[in-house]
């Protein structure tokens, strides 16, 4: 299975609705040094991704984030996601629900997916009902600390109701 | 925000700036039917009730972009996750 490379902001936003184990369709996850010492500053640990059934690596990031022309407008753990997605030429599925940095993986020909999209996956694969969908959407939307604006919350469910 | 934070808020805007809390609240007021307008007119677009070029003479066409390039990363997200059938 390849590997999957993740920012703090999906595994962070499913830990807060306690669905971290919608990520086990894509594990293993890589997450660059900096991503993991801001997940372990909230609090997520070895233990966290143990109890998930998820398996994960850290990979420290070749190059200097400073100097690095394609990453200068990014958060210095979101660079080290675009650094890592760089040294697999963009071939490896990122995680992020930051627009920035999905723009940018995006423009290379990254494959990106966030929070709503794993979610969406959980669902299809038969991880989760359609119920299950709903509730952890609605969490997501109203609980997590994933920053939506009410329009596209709204947008949001309206997709859901779409689904097949 | 809890009205004991929002008084201290109000208290803090008027010594600072010195203005009354009528000249405060009028900024605010029109502030935050600014940033109302601006999120209900994108849900209405989102939704399909209020054209393109509505939201690009009120908008103009940097966020239109950006408004459009979030609608569809959502829609990109939910086709990709319904690849996992």
């Amino acid at each position: 299975m390849p590997e999957t490379i993740s920012d703090t902001g999906p595994v962070l936003h499913l830990h807060e609705i306690a669905s971290l184990d919608a990520l086990g369709l894509l594990a293993p996850l890589v997450f660059p040094h900096g991503v993991w010492e801001e997940l372990q500053h909230r609090r997520l640990d070895e233990a966290t991704f143990r109890q998930a059934g998820l398996s994960f690596t850290v990979s420290t990031v070749n190059g200097d984030l400073l100097s690095d022309a394609e990453t200068l407008r990014l958060q210095p753990a979101d660079a080290e996601v675009f650094l890592l997605a760089r040294e697999g030429r963009f071939e490896s599925l990122v995680l992020t629900d930051d627009l920035a940095l999905r723009r940018l993986l995006e423009e290379r020909g990254a494959v990106v997916a966030g929070s709503v999209g794993i979610l969406v996956r959980a669902y299809a694969a038969g991880r989760l009902s359609r119920e299950g969908l709903e509730r952890s959407i609605e969490a997501l939307l109203e609980e997590s600390t994933l920053h939506l604006s009410r329009a596209f919350r709204t947008y949001v469910r309206k997709l859901l109701i779409d689904l097949p | 925000m809890k009205d004991a934070k929002l008084a201290d808020h109000l208290e803090f805007l008027t010594s600072r700036r010195g203005q009354d809390e009528a000249t405060v609240l009028a900024q605010a007021l029109r502030r935050g039917i600014d940033v109302l307008y601006e999120d209900t007119l994108v849900e209405e677009f989102l939704l399909g009730r209020v054209s393109r070029e509505t939201v690009l003479q009120e908008l103009g066409s940097e966020r239109l972009n950006e408004i459009e390039y979030q609608r569809d990363t959502l829609r990109r997200e939910v086709g990709w996750g319904l690849k996992g059938a």
